[in-house]
């Protein structure tokens, strides 16, 4: 038990300071002359006008949702899926019904035209 | 001023340090002249040179120098092309607004000192009475070879940089 | 076609005269937008040009029309004072004269009435007085 954890946590270690020591190296060895006039927002060099806010569309927050929606789906799906050989004909019967829920939502949204992008 | 100045002047009072310190030159040198990303500022016709010397046949690609559109991702500006007074204010913003360490290539007459221009009532005498200049390549329109050449003299200027005396 | 012009707007023709291609005209301020209807009618639809020539004595604006079917051209030059002249804008006629006229006005001081926006478009907003003069020397040494 003990030396499979161990594999991990040299993992994250590993994987932690290659981030840090990059970002570290890179920190102490560049340049640095903040400037007011380095912040002014890019307008191809000339003074910007109008707010920096625009509109995202609505499409995006629609498509985000049922991504996140089927992939809780999936998430839930992998453990079933080592452990449906030895739980038996319930466990299947049960996450068909789980699909089936979810496919009828989905089947819903594509009625409603929610995966058309135009 | 940054860490990296301060590093280096402790780091040469160790014994050996210097060592260190032209070993960690050499490779950020190295690192900064082999991938110059200059910002696209061709304003007349030396922007076609700088196009032609970018494409197939001279190449630009093959020295690591990739044009960036915007001048927060881009390290040298290559001032290609007349800059009138219009237009001189727009200059000075993008120079600014470009990140350290930065540099500027005067490409053709016109950026050096005004060109065919000279003494005109629009046109700025050379872009630097704009911004600092670090390589001037002259020619009307300079040849690609000639703008090829600029870069590496560039990459030399690089190369003779240090952490302990920066120039840009 | 010339015969045709004196008839609209005899008195205002200065002079016309057929050069190649061109047909070159002088005409009297009053006259400009009336001729330039009468050339865009017969198939001078395309306003290549507007510039004008300072003579020392007058300014000259000048129109060139051309006929995209034909090739012809016509060349219109009207004259008016060197300082603080002023001209009938154009751009009821031809929607491309838009931005020349501001060249014009830019360079050489003449305004454009009636002209929808009429303000500097090469030099800068403050710039003072107007280059392409002959009173305003050309190298500063």
């Amino acid at each position: 038990m003990d030396n499979q954890y161990a594999y991990v946590v040299v993992f994250a270690l590993v994987g932690a300071a290659f981030v840090i020591v990059t970002l570290v190296v890179a920190w102490a060895l560049r340049p640095s002359r903040p400037s007011r006039e380095k912040l002014v927002p890019y307008e191809s060099g000339i003074v910007p006008t109008g707010d920096a806010w625009g509109q995202f569309n609505l499409r995006y927050y629609i498509f985000a949702l049922l991504f996140v929606l089927f992939d809780v789906e999936s998430a839930y799906l992998f453990p079933w899926a080592v452990r449906v050989g030895k739980l038996g004909l319930f466990a299947v019967a049960e996450m068909a019904i789980f699909l089936a829920i979810l496919a009828f939502g989905l089947a819903y949204a594509w009625r409603k035209g929610l995966l058309r992008w135009e | 001023m940054g860490v990296a100045k301060r590093l280096a002047d402790m780091v040469v009072l160790v014994p050996g340090g210097e060592f260190i310190l032209t070993k960690v030159d050499y490779v950020l040198n190295w690192g900064r002249a082999s991938s110059i990303w200059p910002l696209t500022y061709g304003l007349a016709c030396c922007a076609i040179e700088m196009m032609a010397t970018a494409a197939s046949r001279w190449d630009l690609d093959r020295f690591g120098v990739m044009y960036r559109g915007s001048p927060r991702q881009a390290d040298l500006m290559v001032v290609a092309g007349t800059v009138t007074k219009k237009m001189a204010p727009v200059l000075r913003q993008l120079y600014d607004q470009m990140p350290e360490p930065k540099y500027v290539l005067a490409m053709g007459g016109c950026a050096c000192s005004g060109g065919p221009f000279h003494d005109s009532y629009s046109v700025v005498q050379g872009v630097d009475e704009i911004v600092p200049v670090d390589i001037y390549v002259p020619g009307c329109p300079p040849r690609p070879e000639a703008l090829i050449d600029g870069i590496y003299r560039l990459q030399e200027k690089m190369h003779r940089e240090s952490l302990r005396s920066r120039e840009s | 076609m010339i015969d045709n012009l004196k008839a609209e707007i005899g008195e205002d023709i200065e002079s016309a005269e057929q050069v190649g291609r061109e047909l070159r005209l002088r005409v009297r301020p009053a006259a400009l937008v009336a001729c330039c209807r009468f050339c865009k009618e017969r198939g001078y639809r395309y306003p290549a040009d507007i510039t004008a020539v300072d003579t020392g004595s007058e300014m000259r604006v000048v129109y060139r029309l051309v006929s995209l079917e034909s090739g012809e051209h016509v060349v219109i030059s009207v004259g008016v004072p060197r300082t603080g002249g002023s001209l009938p804008s154009v751009t009821g006629v031809f929607k491309g004269a838009d931005w020349p006229e501001r060249e014009v006005y830019d360079l050489f001081g003449v305004r454009f009435i009636g002209h929808p926006d009429l303000r500097r478009i090469l030099l800068t907003d403050d710039w003072q007085g107007f280059p392409l003069l002959k009173t305003v020397p050309a190298q500063s040494k």
